[in-house]
Parts: C-alpha cells; sequence; structure tokens
C-alpha cells in the first residue's frame, strides 16, 4: 500500500505547496476504510456531518462576505475605468517615473488590489468554516488500527 | 531551419513526451485518474497548472500585441483577463469543488437534478471549448511560421503549425490524461514567466526606461499598418473612439469608446468563471478549502504575468521603430515605416532584439508552449463533456473501464481535428486590421458565450435555492444562442461593437432574470436542503483532511 501525501506532484511542487492534503487516489479506499468513512467522493462521511441549520448559517456569512468583498471589486474597478474614460487627469503623465495615474493603476496596481481581495476573503470564509461547520461532528476515532484487506462491503467509485 | 532555434523547441518538446511518460506509469487509468488526476493536485501545482491553462496565446503574444496596438485599452484586455479570477474565488471554486463532480455540465446535471441540463450544458461547453481552441491553432500557426518555413505537403508554414500545435498537443493528452497534462501546465506556466521576466530584465539592462517609453510613445499619434485591396500597404493614424482625434498611446479610445470599455471588462470579467476548461481544474482539488486556495495563488501568479506582457507591448511600440536598422533585416520585413504589420509578431520582435536568433526561438519555445498547455485543458474538457457527460451517461452506460477512457480520447482527437481544420481557413494578416489582436479578439468570443450562458447558470445554482431546472435550462440555451448571434452579427457589421462583440454587460443580466423569472414559476428542486448541505459544508473537507492525518502518521511510521 501506498503512503504519503503529494505523491502525485512533482518533487518540487510537493515542496512549495502549503495546505495540501489528500493521499494517492491508489491508498484512498484504505485509507478511508481505516479513518472511519466511506465513499469520500459520494459524501457519505460516518463520523463527520454538517447539519442542514449548521450550512444554512454558514451559508448566509458566506454569502455575505462573497457580496461585500464583490461590491469592493466592483466599485474599485469600475472607478479605474471611469477615471480612465472620465477624467483627463488620470491618463495625464504626472507621476514620478513618466507614467499616469490610470496606466499605472491598469497596468500594475488592479492586480494587486486583485490579490489583496482574494487573499482577505478567503481568510475570512476559511474562519467562517472553522467556526460555523462541524461542531456537532464525533471526536475524531483516534490512530488508525490495521487496514482490514476485506472492505466492509462498500466499494468507493 | 537553425539548429541552435530547432534545439530550444525540441528540448521543450522532449520533456513535455517525459512528463506525460511519467504520469502514464503513475496512471491507475480510471476514467477519474484520466479526467482529474484522482483529485489529488495540491494547491501550488493546481494553482501553476491553472495559470498555465488560462494564460494562452491570447495572453502570451495577444495581451502584449493588443497593447502594442491599442495602448491603454490593450492595458485593459489583461486587466479583464486577471480580474476573472475575483469572482471565480468569491462565488465558484470552493462549492464547485464541494459538490465533487467530474465537469460543469456533470455539476449542473446533479444539482438541477437533470439530464437535459446536462445536454444542453455540453453542447455549450463544447461551443466555447472550439471558439477557445480556434486561436489556439492560429497562434500556433504563426509561431511556426516565424520559427521556419518547413512546409508539409500541401499546405503553408502557417497551416503546417497549426496541424503540429493541435495534433502533437492531442497525442500528449490521449496519453498523459489530466495528471500528465497537469504538470505539463505547470512547467510550462513557470516557462513562460521565466521568458517574459528574461525579456523584461534584458530591457531594462539595455537602460530601458517603462515610464520615459510610455511617455514617448503617448505623445505621437498610434498607427496602424493598413493593407488596400490591391496589396500595397500604407500607415494610418487610428482614431480615437471616444472623440475621433488621432488616438494616443496612453489614452483610452484607440479601439473602445466608452460603454465599449465597460462591455470588454465586464464580458472577461463574467467570462472567466463559465470556462470550463478552468473550472475543471477545480475538480481536481482534494478539498473545497484547496479550491479557494488555489484561487488566490492564481491572482498572485497571473498578475505577475500580465504585469510584464503589459510592460514588454509597450516596449515594443518604443524600441522597434529605433531599432531596425541592428536587425539585419529581420525586423524591417515584418514593418512598415517602423510599425508591425501584425502585432502578434510584438513579443517576438522583442525576444529577437535582444537574443538574436537564439532569443526569437525561446519566445517562440514560449509561445508553443502557452498553445500547448491551454489546447491541453480545453481537449481535457472535450473529453470529460464527450467521454462522461455523453458516452457514459446515455450512449453506453454500461461502458467499460476501457471503453469509456477511449471515448474520451478519440475525442480529444476529434476536437483537435475540428479545431484545425477552421484555423487552416483564418487569414490572420487580413483581420488583423480589424481587432486590437485577432488571438485575444477569438478568446474573447469565447468569453462572451460563456459569461452570457454558464457564468448566471452556475452563480444562481450555487448561490440561490430556488433555481430550478427549467429556469437553468432556459438560461443556457438564451445566453448561448443570444450570444452566438451578437458575436457572428459583429462580423457583419450589423450594431455597435460594444454590443455584438462584447455581449455580456446586455445579455448577462436579461439571462439572469430570465432564470429567476422562470424558476419562480417552476416547480423547486427536490431535496435541494441536501445539495445545499453537500454544497456548502464543509464534512468531505474535515474527512479528507483526516485523511491526510492519518495518511502522514502512517508514513511516519
Amino acid at each position: 500500500m501506498e503512503v504519503g501525501p503529494h505523491t502525485g506532484d512533482l518533487p518540487f511542487a510537493a515542496a512549495l505547496d502549503a495546505g495540501s492534503t489528500g493521499p494517492t487516489a491508489t491508498s484512498m479506499p484504505a485509507l478511508t476504510r481505516a479513518a472511519g468513512l466511506d465513499d469520500l467522493d459520494g459524501y457519505s462521511s460516518f463520523h463527520d456531518v454538517d447539519t442542514s441549520a449548521e450550512v444554512d448559517a454558514a451559508f448566509r456569512s458566506q454569502r455575505r462576505i462573497a457580496v461585500a468583498y464583490f461590491m469592493l471589486f466592483v466599485v474599485v474597478l469600475a472607478g479605474v475605468a471611469v477615471g480612465t474614460v472620465a477624467s483627463g487627469w488620470a491618463t495625464s503623465q504626472g507621476l514620478p517615473g513618466g507614467f499616469s495615474p490610470s496606466f499605472l493603476m491598469t497596468a500594475v496596481g488592479l492586480y494587486l488590489f486583485f490579490v489583496a481581495v482574494g487573499l482577505a476573503a478567503a481568510s475570512l470564509a476559511n474562519a467562517v468554516d472553522d467556526r460555523m461547520l462541524g461542531a456537532d461532528s464525533l471526536p475524531n476515532p483516534g490512530p488508525p488500527g490495521p487496514v482490514p484487506l476485506e472492505p466492509p462491503g462498500h466499494a468507493p467509485s | 531551419m537553425d539548429p541552435a532555434q530547432l534545439s530550444v523547441l525540441a528540448g521543450a518538446l522532449v520533456a513535455s513526451v517525459a512528463i506525460v511518460v511519467l504520469a502514464r506509469l503513475r496512471s491507475t487509468r480510471t476514467a477519474v485518474d484520466f479526467q482529474l488526476a484522482g483529485r489529488q493536485m495540491g494547491v501550488v501545482t493546481n494553482a501553476c497548472a491553472i495559470c498555465g491553462d488560462y494564460v494562452s496565446a491570447a495572453s502570451f503574444l495577444g495581451v502584449a500585441a493588443a497593447v502594442y496596438s491599442a495602448g491603454l485599452d490593450g492595458a485593459w484586455y489583461a486587466t479583464g483577463f486577471a480580474a476573472g479570477f475575483v469572482p471565480v474565488l468569491l462565488f465558484i471554486a470552493t462549492p464547485l469543488r464541494r459538490f465533487g463532480d467530474r465537469s460543469l455540465p456533470d455539476f449542473l446535471s446533479r444539482r438541477f437534478r437533470s439530464e437535459r441540463v446536462r445536454l444542453v450544458a455540453v453542447i455549450v461547453v463544447e461551443l466555447i471549448i472550439l471558439a477557445y481552441l480556434l486561436p489556439q491553432a492560429v497562434a500556433g500557426g504563426l509561431a511556426w511560421q516565424l520559427l521556419s518555413d518547413v512546409a508539409l505537403p500541401g499546405t503553408s508554414p502557417y497551416g503546417t503549425g497549426i496541424v503540429i500545435a493541435t495534433v502533437l498537443t492531442s497525442v500528449l493528452v490521449m496519453v498523459g490524461g489530466m495528471r500528465g497534462t497537469t504538470w505539463n501546465q505547470a512547467l510550462q506556466f513557470i516557462v513562460l514567466l521565466a521568458v517574459l521576466a528574461w525579456l523584461v530584465v534584458a530591457l531594462l539592462s539595455s537602460g530601458f526606461s517603462y515610464g520615459g517609453a510610455l511617455a514617448e510613445v503617448s505623445e505621437n499619434e498610434l498607427t496602424t499598418v493598413v493593407t488596400a485591396a490591391d496589396g500595397s500597404e500604407r500607415i494610418e493614424q487610428v482614431l480615437s473612439q471616444l472623440d475621433g482625434e488621432p488616438a494616443r498611446f496612453g489614452e483610452p479610445g484607440a479601439r473602445y469608446g466608452a460603454v465599449g470599455h465597460f462591455a470588454l471588462v465586464v464580458t472577461l470579467v463574467a467570462g472567466t468563471a463559465g470556462l470550463p476548461h478552468v473550472m475543471n481544474r477545480f475538480f481536481t482539488s482534494p478539498t473545497g478549502r484547496a479550491a479557494r486556495m488555489t484561487t488566490v495563488w492564481v491572482l498572485g501568479l497571473v498578475g505577475l504575468f500580465y504585469t510584464l506582457a503589459v510592460m514588454l507591448g509597450t516596449a515594443a511600440r518604443s524600441v522597434i521603430p529605433d531599432r531596425i536598422g541592428d536587425d539585419d533585416g529581420w525586423l524591417a520585413e515584418l514593418t512598415v515605416d517602423g510599425v508591425l504589420r501584425v502585432p502578434e509578431h510584438a513579443l517576438l520582435s522583442i525576444g529577437h532584439l535582444f537574443g538574436g536568433s537564439l532569443g526569437l526561438s525561446v519566445v517562440i519555445t514560449g509561445a508553443i508552449l502557452a498553445i500547448m498547455s491551454t489546447t491541453g485543458g480545453l481537449l481535457l474538457a472535450a473529453s470529460a463533456s464527450w467521454g462522461h457527460d455523453i458516452y457514459e451517461r446515455h450512449l453506453n452506460p454500461r461502458a467499460t473501464r476501457s471503453e469509456a477512457l477511449r471515448a474520451g480520447q478519440l475525442a480529444v482527437l476529434a476536437v483537435a481535428v475540428g479545431a484545425a481544420l477552421l484555423a487552416g481557413l483564418l487569414d490572420p494578416v487580413a483581420a488583423s486590421a480589424s481587432t486590437p489582436s485577432v488571438i485575444a479578439s477569438l478568446v474573447t468570443a469565447a468569453f462572451g458565450v460563456a459569461g452570457c450562458s454558464l457564468t448566471p447558470a452556475l452563480v444562481l445554482g450555487i448561490w440561490w435555492k430556488r433555481t430550478t431546472a427549467a429556469g437553468a435550462l432556459t438560461g443556457l440555451i438564451l445566453g448561448a444562442a443570444a450570444s452566438l448571434v451578437a458575436i457572428l452579427a459583429s462580423t457583419a457589421g450589423a450594431g455597435p461593437d460594444w454590443l455584438l462583440q462584447t455581449p455580456t454587460l446586455v445579455i448577462g443580466p436579461i439571462v439572469s432574470a430570465v432564470i429567476i423569472v422562470v424558476s419562480l414559476l417552476t416547480r423547486p428542486v427536490e431535496d435541494v436542503d441536501e445539495i445545499w448541505v453537500r454544497m456548502h459544508g464543509s464534512a468531505h473537507d474535515r474527512a479528507a483532511e483526516r485523511i491526510a492525518r492519518v495518511t502522514l502518521e502512517a508514513g511516519l511510521r
């Protein structure tokens, strides 16, 4: 049985990767059974579920986050576009180095803004998942015992 | 053909083949492994692969070309391409992965419990794939044409490049599947980034000043090469769409009016979420959280890429007229009075100026890798649609593992050949006079269809419980049909370009409203609460993370 994460990745990618998870596909069946789970892809977790109420509450929070950051994204993007088209000042080479505010924002600034929005939204969304989901899950079943050779009657896809 | 030039391309192709062979050895030869690499792609690897998938010839050659020919308006192409991943991160990536399907039609079908939605979605997906493949094949022809005048019997060098770019890539995809394609895409993107970085370093080392060049090219009026009916060429001023005056590089209006500006950005931003080859990559992430973080990495990587591409497009406009005499006549053949005939030659010209024939071959190799990486992703998306959504689900539900694989592989070949044939009919030189970059414009058409049809159905399906199968079906059909009619009408000059070439600004909201109205009038999806728990809950993620901990603990013992 193959063990170890990242065996599907190139070595350099495995060294760089942060936060990625998952065993190889060939070890998945045995390991899902060892961890007390059924078909992972078919979502029928034996030990750990989300209730409908939990998910609805988390969903509403996630929706607020997504909409808020999307509005910020739209306002800034539209603002730069409007400034580019409507403002003579925005396209005059008034900044140090010979750039215009419009060109500098379009060629560099907006990309930095996109990354900042992405990081902030992702961090907040991850925090919502951590705090609002999984509160009713059963404790971790502990370290795995010997892996059974025969599955308990369920073959994952 | 210079042997040194050939060696760069040959080296890259040998590396690609080696990667595919390695992937084949690791493959379990299941359809899930072929289409989704076993859903085990790490965050950074997948992010690099998504960038390789997304950054096609339209980005590598086309953005610099668009900036070269239209200045600030061209730079907005790049901004629009990058901006599209913000809505993907906010609205699509995590729920899409958590629902855990194999393709966009698969997701939509299971979300709405409707096989009719699946079938219509497959048609829309295939249209988008073909529209996106076509410019890749065109770019392959252009790139080969510049590298060599060798031609296959019965074709031109342009036609030979098309065949090599599409057929070779389809063979690699058929052999390596998603795993091999992912590794190739990740490495190819890193090579593309390295090529752009090398060009920028070479420019800066020669004393180039970005701001200074921008100021210099903005002082003069923008010009373009126009070919008359008798074949003669002349330089013409580009007139601003905003005020009719001569356009300038650093000012808007060289290609778009005020509304057209917004329409372009909306089309590109909305279209990204509906691109099947990009969205399918999120199904290869192990968890929804990994898909979310992958998108953050993508924003950073594409941002860096496009920053460099815009700079190089600006540099081409500034540097080429002054350096024509330095280049042993190579540049003079591509230009008329210092202006490139074909804007897509901008990046290639910079490579030749600062690296000679070897520099040119490096850039051409980069272009071919960009073409191959995107083509590979598109062909895999086609394979998922035909092999899983059509063959396994409808034509042969009892298909064996090898039959399903074979169906997907045949789909890869058929789609590649179709795109090659269409690309062979196009004359990029004649088309470039009417568009900022013929490649970028063709890609924009694909974004238009995606943003008008798939994106509204996806966003509403993920974030509004009340969306029904009938609503989604209506939206898909209406969005695809309306956007196609608009784009085709634009080729005949049947209306304003901002509406017809970039239709999402108008058609997108209309389609969204129609989906909402039809959904309210039709029966809700059964068991939607169960769907919601799966799509917006994180139990699957927690389970996968526990598996990873178990794996690590077992490996450390």
